[in-house]
């Protein structure tokens, strides 16, 4: 009886959803868009774009500019002119990276728009991988489980951090909510991993960033897809976290991790967090935020994102050695098949 | 039953009195009914004390000449429980001047000694004519018979004191028998969604208790329950207010031209009087919904001297959810309420009142388990909650025929937490962390009002209140204890406790200047203290009543009002996470000014009452976050630093047509309206429409009689659409595909119309009455838009396209009610 009025009380209160046509103000201004998301590991790169009326419905490579006069600037009179490699997109000519814990400055130039301006690092990051301990779970499983432990050094003032574990895995995965590596705008790996959750009874993690400090979202199964914490319980000390994880199976090759920490610059974390709740209001109906989420930019006179970041990458094997993934093959086709999904 | 006493004898004495039928007319016919009484108590006094006697008479004559006017006063009660009346009519139709009982159901009227008919009246209850030969001042208890409603056209009231004669404008009062016949949803009786029906009332997301009155917002609404404010009304996010209909006896709004006895909020007073309890004998009644059930018993503890009242309510939300719930995994949901009221008849001038509540919200959810390979025992608990806490002891004394006080003491709390408790212990190692994160109010209030009457045509107040608010604003205390390391215990705060000081004076003069115009001036002086922060306000407030017609009063009134106490919302529905901050510096108070006109005409005898007002508001010291802010986190992190200052401006047109008396009962209310904000920051610092600004407002609201056992009632409201931000632009940041926001509130939703209708069968067993309600909300199921959201779909036209999402269709209820 109990279930049937739960039901008809669910039933009564579930929503529906129809299409509006809401009359949305004209006159719309164009802006420049900058997308940047640097790291001491990429080379210098940059995406420039342009803004668009909503009612237009030109896709992301309409919406991409040629004609961009793109410059980095940094300590040391560092300056670097950004070359066009593809429709839109600009990167160094000189093989330049950015250093951890130096500020850089943009400036981008387009006819018919305002110059755009901005300025961000890619912070330190200090961290060692500890122990990679390997233990069954039970013997009717042929899966094995790890544990491993990492230590991080946390610097004076607020940081915020993520923790990603991967596994080599001999197919591919494009879509990246299943798994497959893009950190950050790092689009080189875009195959052979896949991605791991792992447990961990560390109250600073959360496996959504815009739950991180928040103490009335706990995460309630200690399992994660992505570890989102900040230093709130350990400023500026030494901190060691211990997750445990069970790997994947495969037969044409052995079990093969890499972990990442990413320390976030202050304004990619505000970014990143601001486009997920930007995404839970699109397409989402919203209770707890009626009105729309604006997406933080650090860009002057423009949208987008120009931070940095830095990563810490650890890979290691089952037995906790550490591999190279051009001895593994990892980016080639050594690890076939590999086919498009 | 009437209950007399002469104050100038001490003496009490009691008689029935006619049938309804009879009373009316029949009132010439008793001219000699109090007269006889006072003779025969006068001579048993005389035998026994003459030299007292004498000194009575002489004092009374002395008081009859000196003033040349005699004073009928006292109070006016129920007859089945000796509940006393408010808002009851006490008139002289011979001298066309009368008064009505005040919040304590104390009235006083004064007029040269001679024979009168004093009528008495109140909503519910059969009238009572009186023939009084009143020589000298004379203290009379009123007992009225509560009505029992039938198929008869009750016509009663030919001359009355009326809302014509009120000077005060913007009022509304409704039974609670009234709001407990109408459409719920659910079936789940809320007062606050009855306040909802009334002109230049917005609620909010369809669905929620949230009042938002004449452009203003959540926190400007002074809601009282007996005399103490609330902070947070509301139960289950909103959707369910926490007042127990059982345990109230009325509730009044009132929307502009306030008095100036309140003061602390912009846009509303919404005060709530709780039953005293039954003095004569035990009664109860209780419902039992789908959600939840109630219940309220009263009682004398000593028969005509003390009485008690009890009422609670609690939801089996978590017992629905039980099913879907499995392994070692529970959540759940529920609230309750708790009303407690006691009083004691000291003597026939003094009476005490003990007044408590108590109410709590919980979400809670516990989890055992063993992560692989990490422990051998891991639990988690975690709840989240709120909770008002409130009690008052209130002393009303009659210091004369004329002067009346009333004196109270109480305390309130509200707080809001969330805690989180877990362990995770292994062989090696063990982890224990509690997250808590609080925010908390606590008022301590003393005050006390006089009222004094010095003759019919005149009305003083006055009165001071003193609060000491204790503000906690967000409080996170983190304990960690891991092994090997040294224990982590954070607190953090972004502002340390508040604990701030206000006093306010006031005072009020209702005068009759001329015998068609009626004005009450009034002024209140309130200082507020909080750390170094020092703020002082002066509020005059005016009320004019002009009599054109017979049946026809022009009213205006001004008011000006500060508010020290702000409520940090991240925009959507208030919920409980809302941050209740203080005036400090940096955070001014708010100010509003109201002034108001109308029009007030009865038609039909005053079976009709039609209403015409128009306002203009004006406030500033409105707090909002800045745009771009993170909302989620900004409650638990540094708001004072994210937060700046607006100002708010609101005008309106009412017309409100009610029906008050017949089968056919209820009323019409249309609202036109326009409601701005401005802010630095936001929309390039130029107005913008409010959320809540809604142009076109229509409810109706009937019930009829069908039989003596059986009524309907319908509801149906319509309102324009709410502004809706829309995003103007879109953008690729890599592959996020994101959007550009446009003006503020610069769209508009569709429009939201229901009805609901609602039958009840009422039958008289031999304990009591049974009511089975049988109720359909938003009987047409029209889809109405709750929430508008942008929809990022291939399927849409222009890649953007927005979607509303509908809840609350067809909802049938059922409910069953008892009393006794």
């Amino acid at each position: 009886m109990r279930e049937w009025v739960a039901i008809l009380l669910f039933a009564a209160v579930c929503g529906c959803e129809t299409v509006v046509d809401l009359e949305v103000p004209g006159g719309y201004q164009s802006q420049l868009v900058v997308e940047s998301k640097f790291s001491p590991d990429s080379l210098w790169r940059v995406e420039i774009g342009r803004s668009a009326p909503l009612k237009d419905a030109a896709m992301r490579n309409e919406l991409m500019i040629s004609d961009a006069m793109v410059v980095i600037l940094g300590e040391n009179n560092f300056r670097d002119t950004l070359r066009q490699i593809a429709h839109g997109v600009y990167q160094t000519a000189y093989g330049y990276q950015p250093e951890r814990g130096t500020v850089y400055r943009i400036q981008v130039n387009v006819d018919g728009y305002p110059q755009t301006a901005a300025s961000s690092q890619a912070p330190p990051l200090q961290s060692d991988l500890l122990k990679v301990e390997r233990f069954a779970i039970d013997n009717s499983s042929a899966t094995e489980s790890y544990e491993i432990r990492l230590r991080l050094e946390d610097r004076t003032g607020k940081n915020y951090y993520r923790l990603v574990l991967f596994q080599v895995a001999p197919f591919c995965r494009h879509d990246e909510v299943l798994g497959s590596r893009r950190i950050g705008d790092d689009p080189s790996y875009t195959r052979d991993y896949s991605r791991l959750t792992f447990q961990s009874s560390s109250p600073s993690f959360r496996d959504y960033i815009e739950a991180v400090d928040d103490p009335t979202v706990p995460d309630f199964e200690n399992e994660f897809w992505s570890a989102y914490f900040s230093d709130q319980l350990f400023e500026s000390t030494t901190k060691e976290f211990a997750i445990t994880f069970e790997a994947d199976a495969f037969e044409a090759i052995g079990p093969h991790f890499m972990l990442v920490l990413t320390a976030f610059s202050d304004d990619l974390f505000v970014y990143e967090r601001s486009v997920t709740l930007h995404d839970l209001f699109v397409g989402i109906p919203n209770i707890i935020q009626r009105n729309p989420v604006k997406v933080h930019t650090n860009i002057q006179n423009g949208l987008g994102i120009f931070a940095g970041y830095t990563a810490d990458t650890y890979r290691f094997d089952e037995d906790g050695n550490e591999w190279k993934e051009d001895v593994l093959g990892i980016g080639g086709d050594e690890l076939e098949p590999c086919k498009q999904q | 039953m009437i209950s007399f006493r002469s104050r100038s004898l001490g003496t009490h004495a009691f008689f029935d009195f006619l049938p309804k039928k009879q009373q009316k007319r029949s009132a010439e016919r008793f001219p000699l009914i109090v007269p006889f009484f006072l003779e025969q108590k006068m001579t048993k006094i005389e035998g026994r004390n003459r030299g007292l006697m004498l000194g009575v008479l002489f004092c009374l004559q002395f008081g009859t000449v000196a003033a040349q006017s005699v004073t009928v006063s006292g109070y006016v009660e129920d007859m089945a429980s000796r509940e006393r009346i408010l808002g009851a009519s006490v008139y002289i139709p011979d001298l066309q001047i009368g008064t009505t009982t005040n919040q304590y159901g104390f009235y006083s009227v004064t007029a040269a000694p001679g024979s009168y008919t004093l009528s008495v009246s109140h909503i519910g209850y059969n009238p009572l004519w009186i023939r009084l030969e009143l020589a000298g001042d004379t203290t009379l208890t009123l007992t009225l018979a509560p009505r029992i409603v039938g198929l008869e056209d009750i016509e009663v009231i030919a001359d009355r004191e009326t809302d014509l004669d009120d000077v005060q404008m913007s009022r509304h009062e409704i039974s609670i028998e009234e709001i407990e016949t109408l459409p719920v949803i659910l079936g789940e009786i809320d007062i606050q969604k009855t306040l909802q029906l009334l002109p230049s009332v917005q609620s909010g997301i369809e669905g929620s208790s949230g009042l938002y009155v004449r452009g203003g917002r959540a926190d400007q609404n002074l809601i009282l329950l007996d005399g103490l404010p609330l902070y947070n009304p509301n139960h289950l996010f909103g959707f369910f207010s926490v007042f127990n209909s059982a345990a109230m006896k009325r509730v009044e709004l009132i929307k502009g031209g306030f008095p100036a006895r309140y003061g602390g909020r912009l846009s509303s007073v919404i005060s709530y009087t709780m039953k005293e309890g039954n003095l004569k004998r035990f009664a109860g009644q209780g419902a039992i919904g789908l959600i939840s059930s109630r219940a309220m018993l009263e009682g004398p503890i000593v028969k005509d001297r003390a009485s008690f009242l009890v009422a609670g309510r609690r939801t089996y939300i978590d017992q629905l959810l039980r099913p879907f719930q499995g392994g070692r995994t529970r959540y759940g949901a529920a609230f309750y309420d708790l009303n407690l009221k006691a009083n004691y008849i000291i003597s026939e001038r003094d009476r005490i009142y003990l007044s408590a509540y108590a109410g709590q919200d919980e979400f809670s959810y516990k989890k055992r388990s063993t992560p692989a390979g990490l422990g051998v025992n891991s639990q988690l608990n975690y709840a989240l909650g709120w909770r008002n806490r409130l009690a008052s002891l209130r002393w009303n004394r009659l210091m004369g025929d004329r002067l009346f006080a009333n004196a109270l003491i109480g305390v309130m709390q509200y707080r809001f937490s969330s805690d989180t408790y877990s362990v995770d212990e292994n062989d090696s190692e063990i982890i224990k962390y509690d997250g808590l994160w609080y925010s908390e109010i606590v008022d301590w209030t003393a005050k006390i009002d006089f009222e004094y009457i010095p003759n019919s045509r005149h009305y003083m107040r006055m009165g001071a209140e003193g609060v000491l608010h204790r503000f906690n604003p967000g409080h996170t205390q983190t304990k960690l204890e891991e092994s090997g390391r040294p224990p982590v215990n954070l607190l953090q705060a972004p502002t340390e406790v508040i604990n701030s000081r206000e006093t306010a004076l006031y005072i009020e003069d209702e005068m009759q200047l001329y015998r068609a115009l009626q004005v009450t001036t009034g002024i209140r002086v309130s200082s507020y203290a909080a750390r170094s922060v020092r703020f002082a306000s002066i509020e005059p407030r005016i009320g004019v009543n002009v009599r054109v017609a017979q049946r026809t009063a022009l009213k205006s009134s001004y008011a000006r009002s500060k508010q020290y106490v702000h409520l940090l919302t991240g925009g959507g529905t208030a919920l409980p996470t809302d941050l209740w901050i203080p005036s400090m510096d940096r955070i001014p108070p708010q100010i509003g000014h109201q002034l108001a006109v109308g029009v007030l005409r009865e038609f039909r005898d005053g079976r009709y009452e039609v209403s015409v007002e128009g306002y203009l508001k004006r406030m500033k010291g409105h707090l909002e976050y800045t745009l771009g802010s993170d909302r989620y986190r900004s409650a638990f992190l540094d708001w004072p630093d994210i937060v700046e200052i607006g100002t708010g401006t609101s005008r309106g047109a009412e017309i409100f047509i009610q029906r008050k008396r017949g089968r056919l009962t209820g009323w019409m209310g249309y609202t036109w309206a326009r409601t701005t904000r401005r802010f630095a920051s936001l929309n390039g610092g130029d107005p913008f429409p409010d959320g809540y600004d809604r142009r076109h407002d229509v409810s109706i609201v009937m019930q009829y009689q069908l039989s003596n056992t059986k009524q309907v009632s319908a509801v149906w409201v319509y309102g324009s659409g709410y502004p809706v931000w829309v995003p103007v632009g879109r953008y690729f940041s890599g592959f996020n595909h994101l959007l550009d926001l446009g003006p503020v509130n610069s769209a508009r939703a569709p429009a939201y119309h229901r009805l609901d209708v609602n039958i009840t069968f009422k039958k008289q067993r031999s304990w009591g009455d049974r009511t089975i309600s049988i109720g359909l909300y938003n009987a047409y199921n029209h889809k109405n838009p709750m929430f508008i959201y942008p929809q990022n779909n291939t399927s849409c036209e222009s890649l953007i396209c927005f979607q509303q999402m509908s809840m609350l269709q067809l909802i049938p209820s059922i409910s069953w009610q008892w009393k006794f």
